[in-house]
């Protein structure tokens, strides 16, 4: 009875006390640049392709080059032959014609050619290792912007956080992340494709004493919305009255980067790879 | 009430008898009909039923033709050869078969992961903007109402790549005219 009386009381208590909390409402943009290439195979992939290649060879017809290769070296083997019995190979030449290897070696030619305009190797992964400001870098991966935002104060820079934005009145909250993404690029025109009017995941944030006291509400309530850059921007700036600095990041380095569990936990769905 | 009912009848009965034959059929301005040689008619009956069917076999022969597979036929051409086109046989030893064999039960299981792993994010993802929601519609019940209406300008999403390799800067494509070769099935 006592038992039950007391579980009453506290109760009680916490609805009172969940009447009074006054809550901001945040739109917060989880803006992710796709992979632009395909990740390398893994070892299991590689070794299953490679045998499986070889057991479709195996089962093939050949096909008409391959048949001309093999036509190619008897004619050549025929043409050694008279060569050593001293005939004459004039008519046997115009036979012949263009052998598969000759031909092999002009595409090789022209293959080199191209390497040496374009540099495929060099461009493969231009941006191994470059810095975290790039959004070309790591283009295998998945990427999310992470920024240091100054949430209107001159001085300030909040920890790494995906840039938010508190939702007017009147305002939907997709509206409201339309409006982070405008004033992150500033006056830049920045393409993004939100997906979706709701939200894709809350979180709780409570302020501490002396910021409740002067904002009159308990915490934030971050709703996040997830946005996909479109095209393939080679180059990313951000307004630098609203941020002080900004990262594109891979899940493991947002992990390590931003602080707070509970917050990563929370936008943790926006990372599918 | 049953003789008046079986008197109707029995009038109605004889009625019809009175008027065997239909008046048009013996009407001054109609065209006589010739007479044929019952065997001649039963002839050319034959032959329009024979006709009829040879035209409705043929159009079933043409109407449920399925479109050929490219990958599959062998084109005449190198079909007259194919004595010449068969590579010679590979004996694969024992440890080459179980290579393949484990290639293979290592890459299912492989998808079998993805897939689980996929699923369980979608589940997730679910879960997580379910939540979301019912913490919304607690804080604003109109923001809820606006996030809960379907977004039709996002649909249809397309999404292009990612490719094996990167775009390259500043490349200039060659000129040249597009020539769709594809065969077309539609009529």
């Amino acid at each position: 009875m006592h038992q039950i009386l007391r579980r009453f009381a506290s109760t009680t208590a916490t609805t009172t006390t969940t009447v009074s909390p006054k809550w901001e409402i945040f739109a917060s943009v989880i803006l992710a640049r796709p992979p632009v290439v395909a990740p390398p195979m893994s070892e299991v992939e590689s070794r299953f392709h490679r045998l499986q290649m070889q057991e479709e060879q195996e089962k093939s017809l050949l096909s008409n080059y391959e048949l001309k290769t093999k036509q190619d070296e008897k004619m050549l083997a025929r043409r050694e032959q008279l060569l050593r019995e001293g005939k004459e190979l004039s008519e046997l030449d115009e036979e012949i014609g263009v052998t598969n290897a000759v031909r092999e070696d002009d595409w090789k030619k022209a293959a080199d050619d191209l390497n040496a305009k374009w540099q495929f190797e060099k461009y493969s992964n231009p941006s191994k290792g470059a810095e975290p400001r790039n959004v070309q870098r790591e283009l295998d991966r998945k990427l999310v912007l992470i920024v240091k935002q100054k949430m209107g104060e001159k001085k300030y820079a909040s920890p790494w956080i995906f840039p938010q934005m508190k939702n007017k009145e009147g305002e939907t909250l997709r509206q409201t992340a339309e409006r982070c993404i405008g004033e992150l690029s500033g006056a830049d025109h920045l393409s993004a494709a939100i997906s979706g009017n709701a939200p894709l995941g809350v979180f709780t944030h409570r302020y501490p004493t002396p910021i409740a006291k002067k904002t009159g509400a308990t915490g934030a309530k971050i709703f996040f919305y997830t946005a996909n850059l479109s095209g393939s921007p080679q180059e990313f700036h951000v307004n630098p009255e609203e941020t002080a600095d900004f990262q594109w990041v891979t899940q493991e380095e947002f992990w390590k980067t931003v602080p707070g569990t509970d917050y990563k936990k929370a936008a943790r769905f926006a990372f599918l790879e | 009430m049953s003789m008046l009912s079986s008197f109707a009848r029995l009038s109605l009965y004889q009625t019809r008898m009175i008027h065997q034959t239909i008046p048009a059929a013996s009407s001054v301005f109609m065209k006589r009909q010739k007479k044929i040689d019952p065997e001649v008619a039963k002839q050319r009956e034959a032959r329009r039923r024979k006709r009829l069917e040879k035209e409705i076999r043929q159009m079933q022969k043409h109407s449920k033709k399925p479109k050929p597979v490219d990958e599959l036929t062998l084109d005449v051409k190198s079909a007259k050869n194919i004595g010449e086109r068969r590579r010679p046989v590979i004996e694969l030893s024992m440890e080459q078969i179980d290579e393949r064999a484990i290639a293979l039960k290592d890459y299912t299981r492989s998808r079998i992961a993805l897939q689980q792993k996929d699923d369980a994010w979608i589940r997730g993802a679910i879960e997580s903007q379910r939540k979301a929601l019912v913490e919304l519609k607690k804080l604003s019940p109109e923001l809820y109402n606006a996030a809960i209406q379907p977004a039709p300008n996002d649909l249809p999403l397309t999404i292009h790549g990612p490719t094996l390799t990167p775009p390259i800067k500043n490349y200039e494509a060659p000129d040249g005219d597009y020539i769709d070769t594809t065969r077309n099935w539609a009529s």
